[in-house]
C-alpha cells in the first residue's frame, strides 16, 4: 500500500448514524471491517468511497473509544499465536491499556461486544482480561455480586456442579 | 444517578449496582458518555458464547468451578466438555505419554472426562520405594524386589459414588501379585 493509501480516512457510521472518519491504517485492525474494505475493492478507487461503511452493534461513544484504541495500537507488532503449552496471563495488560479500561462495567462489557463483532483480536483479548481478573479468586457469591447476576440454581443443582467438578479444587 | 439505577437493576443489592457504575460525577464528562449510560446494561450472565469462552480461557481451573456454580448460563458454557477452555487444560497439565497413547484415555470421551482422570490418577510423591510411576502419570511399575510389599495412593480420595478401576498386569509377574484397596 502507498503512503498516500494508508492515509486515505475511511467513513464509519455507528449504529446511532454518526459518522466517524478513521484512518485507513488504524481501521484494519478491525478484521471485520479490514475484510470488508478489501472484498468490496474499496481499497482500489478512493472515489468510490463515499458512503460510510454501517457499524450497526456499535453506538458512537463506544466505537469513539474502540477507534482510540485502535489510534494506539495500530503500530503494535502482530503478535505470535499464543501457544496452547502456556497458562494464559492476565498481569500483562500494559499501563495504557489499564487507564484506557478504567470504565464502568456497562462500557466495558460493551467494549468486548463491539471487539467481538468488529473482530478486533487485541482489544478483544485484553477487555476479556480485564473481567478475567475481576472472577480471579472469588466466590461464586463474590463473582455474582460483582456481576450483578442472579443465582439461578437450585441448592440441588449447586450440589450436583460441586459434586461432578471436586477434582477442580486445587 | 438513581434513576439509572432503577432503569436497570430489577435485582440483587442496588447498593452494588450503583457502586460499579455510578459513582464518577457524570456532569463532567461529555454528553456522549450520558448517553451512553441510558442504553441497556449488557449483562454479564448474557454475553455471547464466544465472548464467555475468551474470559473463561485466562481462568485456572479453581476459578473454573466458581464460574461453573455462578448461573446457569455461564455453566452451560463449561458443561461443553470438549470446548477449547478444556482442551487447553488438558494439553497444559497431562503429559503428552498419556494423550497418545491410545489406549489409555481413547474411551473417555471428552477433554474434561479425560483431564478429571488425570486429577484421580496416581499421585506420584505418595508411592512406596519399590513403585514409580511412567511418564504417562497413569502406569505404576514395581520393581521387583523380593518380599516387598508397596503401595501408591490416588492424588485424590473419593467419598462415595461408584470407582470403576481397569488393572492391566504387564507382566512377569513373579510369585504373588495382588491388588487392594483402602480409605484412607
Amino acid at each position: 500500500m502507498t503512503d498516500a493509501k494508508n492515509e486515505r480516512q475511511i467513513k464509519i457510521s455507528s449504529s446511532d448514524n454518526e459518522i466517524i472518519l478513521v484512518p485507513r491504517n488504524v481501521i484494519r485492525l478491525s478484521t471485520t471491517i479490514n475484510t470488508l474494505l478489501q472484498d468490496l475493492g474499496l481499497d482500489d478507487d478512493e472515489a468510490t468511497n463515499a458512503e460510510p461503511i454501517p457499524v450497526q452493534n456499535v453506538a458512537a461513544p463506544i466505537l469513539r473509544k474502540v477507534i482510540s484504541w485502535c489510534q494506539y495500537h495500530y503500530q503494535d507488532p502482530v503478535p505470535t499465536d499464543d501457544s496452547d503449552s502456556r497458562e494464559k496471563r492476565t498481569d500483562d495488560i500494559s499501563s495504557w491499556d489499564t487507564e484506557f479500561l478504567k470504565v464502568d462495567q456497562g462500557t466495558l462489557f460493551e467494549l468486548i461486544l463491539a471487539a467481538n463483532y468488529l473482530d478486533i483480536k487485541g482489544l478483544l483479548d485484553v477487555t476479556c482480561k480485564a473481567v478475567a481478573n475481576m472472577i480471579k479468586g472469588k466466590s461464586p457469591e463474590e463473582i455474582r455480586r460483582t456481576f450483578n447476576i442472579k443465582n439461578d440454581f437450585t441448592p440441588e443443582e449447586e450440589e450436583q456442579i460441586r459434586k461432578e467438578n471436586a477434582w477442580c479444587e486445587d | 444517578m438513581s434513576e439509572k439505577g432503577s432503569t436497570t437493576m430489577d435485582f440483587g443489592e442496588t447498593s452494588e449496582a450503583c457502586d460499579s457504575q455510578g459513582n464518577p460525577t457524570i456532569k463532567s464528562t461529555s454528553a456522549r458518555r450520558a448517553r451512553s449510560l441510558q442504553r441497556p446494561e449488557v449483562s454479564a450472565a448474557l454475553l455471547p458464547l464466544k465472548v464467555l469462552n475468551h474470559i473463561f480461557q485466562y481462568l485456572p481451573l479453581k476459578d473454573l468451578l466458581s464460574a461453573m456454580l455462578t448461573c446457569h448460563s455461564w455453566n452451560n458454557v463449561l458443561a461443553m466438555e470438549d470446548s477449547d477452555i478444556w482442551q487447553a487444560h488438558l494439553i497444559r497439565n497431562v503429559p503428552d505419554a498419556a494423550l497418545s497413547d491410545p489406549f489409555l484415555l481413547g474411551k473417555l470421551g471428552s477433554a474434561r472426562k479425560k483431564l478429571r482422570a488425570w486429577y484421580y490418577a496416581w499421585n506420584a510423591t505418595d508411592i512406596s520405594r519399590n513403585n514409580y510411576i511412567r511418564t504417562n502419570g497413569f502406569t505404576v511399575h514395581r520393581q521387583p524386589v523380593a518380599q516387598s510389599t508397596d503401595g501408591v495412593r490416588g492424588k485424590k480420595g473419593v467419598l462415595h459414588g461408584v470407582h470403576a478401576f481397569d488393572i492391566t498386569w504387564d507382566g512377569p509377574l513373579g510369585t504373588v501379585a495382588v491388588i487392594g484397596f483402602a480409605t484412607k
